[in-house]
């Protein structure tokens, strides 16, 4: 008895030339691969927005890598202190983003910032000369204690010069934080090396506040 | 006649299925179009990251050129038999590593100088020796070599890395 009453619906669903159910299942399909496409316009062009500001925020790491390569790179001697700021009401307007913070190690710089949809963005640059993210007398002492020289031009440090890049690269590994509403201090510094055939410049830029 | 015939058509043969064809269409349309979008914006990405390696190649091509370790007494000029103790292979390996080691480990480059006249080139090479692939970024400045205490030629230094991508 069951049985016939499941059967007798769907036999006049099959004998049914109205053409209700075609009509119907294309619609259905019509409306899902709408809601679908939709969806995925606004899913593409909002992450055409967040890359383009990612972009942005790699636009300020990127004007604070030029400012320490430059500073490093031959234009300015050693030892002459340059001041660099992140200015961020140059990039504030309509960015998209804030609490921007930037951090810098021996090899690289970072930019963090929240989206204005509460997710963290990146931008990490890499540095193209060798760099400490402190100042000149903590290098001093760093290697005054280590190597018992502090690598000025009347103390150099006697060792293999290779000893001496790996020890700053360790120290320098390390990101240090800083702070984007305060100079940024970058300056020149060489450490002398004085090995079997002469005495030889090491240099290095130092970034700190 | 057949346009007649079809516009006439009352048979509601196609009709159930136009919808189908349209949003078949629809996303095609919508495809092609993401896909001409990200091949757009990962070509711009491409030329962006090529734009800041070459500023990179530029930056340490000016940093080589004004290295005192390459220098004569006199400030810009470079010295050949200097270029001659440091270019591959190297009689002055300290010297050569010395000059590497100003930069970076990001970046693995090699450094060619070659007068004008074409008679002479060094080639500077790190070791180990640049061994990945990619494309190759390269950045030029002219210098003045000085091939001996009464000649001095112009020549250009060029240095080349690999294209290399960051976040």
């Amino acid at each position: 008895m069951a049985k016939r009453c499941v059967a007798m619906p769907l036999k006049n669903i099959l004998n049914d030339q109205s053409g209700w159910i075609d009509f119907t299942l294309s619609k259905i399909a019509m409306i899902i691969a709408s809601v679908i496409i939709i969806s995925a316009t606004f899913q593409l062009a909002a992450d055409f927005k967040d890359m383009g500001r990612e972009h942005e925020l790699g636009v300020i790491a990127l004007d604070f890598k030029s400012a320490v390569g430059d500073s490093g790179s031959g234009t300015f001697d050693s030892g002459i202190m340059r001041t660099y700021s992140f200015g961020m009401e140059r990039f504030s307007s309509g960015t998209g983003f804030y609490n921007v913070s930037a951090a810098i190690s021996g090899e690289y710089v970072e930019m963090t910032a929240t989206a204005s949809d509460g997710r963290l963005i990146h931008a990490v640059k890499p540095l193209t000369l060798r760099v400490l993210p402190f100042n000149e007398s903590t290098l001093r002492s760093e290697l005054a204690g280590k190597f018992g020289h502090d690598g000025t031009i009347q103390n150099p440090i006697i060792t293999d010069y290779m000893t001496v890049t790996g020890f700053l690269s360790q120290k320098g590994a390390n990101k240090v934080l800083l702070n984007t509403g305060m100079d940024v201090f970058i300056q020149k510094t060489i450490t002398y090396v004085e090995i079997d055939s002469g005495v030889y410049k090491l240099d290095y830029v130092l970034v700190y506040q | 006649m057949t346009m007649y015939l079809f516009i006439n058509d009352e048979r509601g043969v196609l009709e159930p299925h136009n919808d189908l064809f349209a949003t078949a269409l629809l996303v095609i349309g919508f495809v092609v179009f993401a896909a001409i979008m990200s091949k757009t914006y990962l070509t711009y990405d491409e030329h962006s990251f090529a734009l800041e390696n070459y500023e990179d190649a530029s930056r340490i091509a000016q940093a080589v050129a004004s290295d005192e370790l390459l220098q004569t007494t006199h400030p810009g000029v470079l010295s050949a038999s200097a270029l001659d103790r440091i270019s591959t292979p190297a009689s002055d390996v300290h010297v050569r590593d010395i000059l590497f080691s100003s930069f970076s480990s990001n970046f693995q480059f090699s450094v060619e100088i070659t007068t004008d006249d074409g008679k002479h080139q060094w080639t500077i090479e790190q070791i180990p020796a640049v061994t990945s692939s990619g494309d190759v970024i390269a950045a030029s400045v002219p210098v003045v070599i000085e091939l001996n205490p009464v000649e001095s030629v112009a020549g250009i230094l060029t240095v080349k890395m690999r294209n290399r991508k960051w976040i």
